[in-house]
């Protein structure tokens, strides 16, 4: 009986632990030798390149970030508390900014988790290490995917707004005849 | 000649002062360490418009861009019309072509293998 109860403790506790610490198996980057000679070689070069790339990020960023704020606190907002003043509120364009403002923030976190991957990546001296280069330029890749995605998703919440209050528009022309 | 004793509150309070001098250089260093470090931490260094090498136009405020961008604001206040909706949906409309300009942002092209000679 304290056998039974000991290896279910001992099991239980195992499955607890794994469930709690889950065990990723390490990464493992597989690079050519032709491509870590390139890396070595074109070291310089290669940095120059990415922080002209990180600049013209920074720029876009800022660019969509400024019509993303400008769209929300211009536009989208004013409309529904507008609507609202009138008796007039419409529960699908209030979701569509509450969408927004969630995905603007998701947006803002990749590209913060983005510009961290860059700088790491920036960090690491290609000449003597280009296979942790590597590695992290593919990190780097990955977040950057994220951020485009995220900006994908706030141009189909702009889209999605937009004929709402198309729809809206309609639906008020024939509310008021 | 021999110089006068100086009194000895004058030689603590002058240890004071000398005392409270370096402690608010350390309270005002850790301070600015700290802030510095959240700064960073945070993610807000990399969404700062202030830093020089941006190139934010809000961070000058006699800047074109930020007279035409600040040329509509639906107001949040006043009656719902046919004209008002159909003026703000061409507002909208106009202010998100902005987005559309900018061609598939943070594309994978510029860290491709290709673009950076690997």
């Amino acid at each position: 009986m304290k056998r039974k109860f000991l290896a279910l403790f001992i099991s239980l506790f195992i499955f607890s632990y794994f469930s709690v610490f889950p065990v990723f198996a390490e990464e493992t980057t597989t690079i050519s030798e032709e491509k870590l000679s390139n890396i070595e070689t074109n070291c310089a070069s290669i940095k120059e390149s990415l922080k002209r790339t990180q600049n013209a990020d920074r720029n876009t960023r800022i660019s969509l970030g400024r019509t993303y704020q400008s769209l929300l606190t211009d536009f989208i907002t004013p409309l529904n508390v507008r609507l609202m003043k009138n008796n007039l509120f419409d529960s699908n364009l209030a979701d569509l900014q509450t969408d927004f403002s969630y995905d603007r923030d998701f947006f803002n976190q990749n590209y913060i988790n983005y510009s961290k991957e860059f700088e790491e990546l920036l960090s690491i001296d290609c000449k003597t290490s280009p296979k942790d280069f590597y590695s992290q330029l593919q990190k780097t890749r990955q977040e950057r995917e994220n951020v485009s995605s995220s900006a994908r998703i706030l141009l189909n919440d702009v889209s999605d707004f937009s004929q709402a209050v198309t729809d809206y528009t309609t639906w008020f022309k024939e509310y008021k005849k | 000649m021999s110089e006068p004793e100086k009194n000895p509150d004058e030689i603590r309070g002058g240890r004071n002062l000398v005392l409270l001098g370096v402690l608010s250089v350390l309270i005002a260093l850790t301070t600015s360490l700290i802030s510095l470090y959240i700064y960073h931490t945070s993610g807000d260094i990399y969404l700062d418009c202030s830093m020089p090498e941006a190139d934010c136009p809000s961070a000058h405020s006699n800047s074109e861009e930020n007279k035409t961008d600040n040329s509509y604001k639906f107001s949040d206040s006043g009656d719902i019309t046919d004209k008002v909706l159909d003026e703000y949906l061409k507002e909208f409309n106009s202010a998100s072509e902005k987005l559309r300009k900018v061609n598939a942002p943070f594309g994978e092209e510029p860290l491709s293998d290709e673009s950076l000679g690997i």
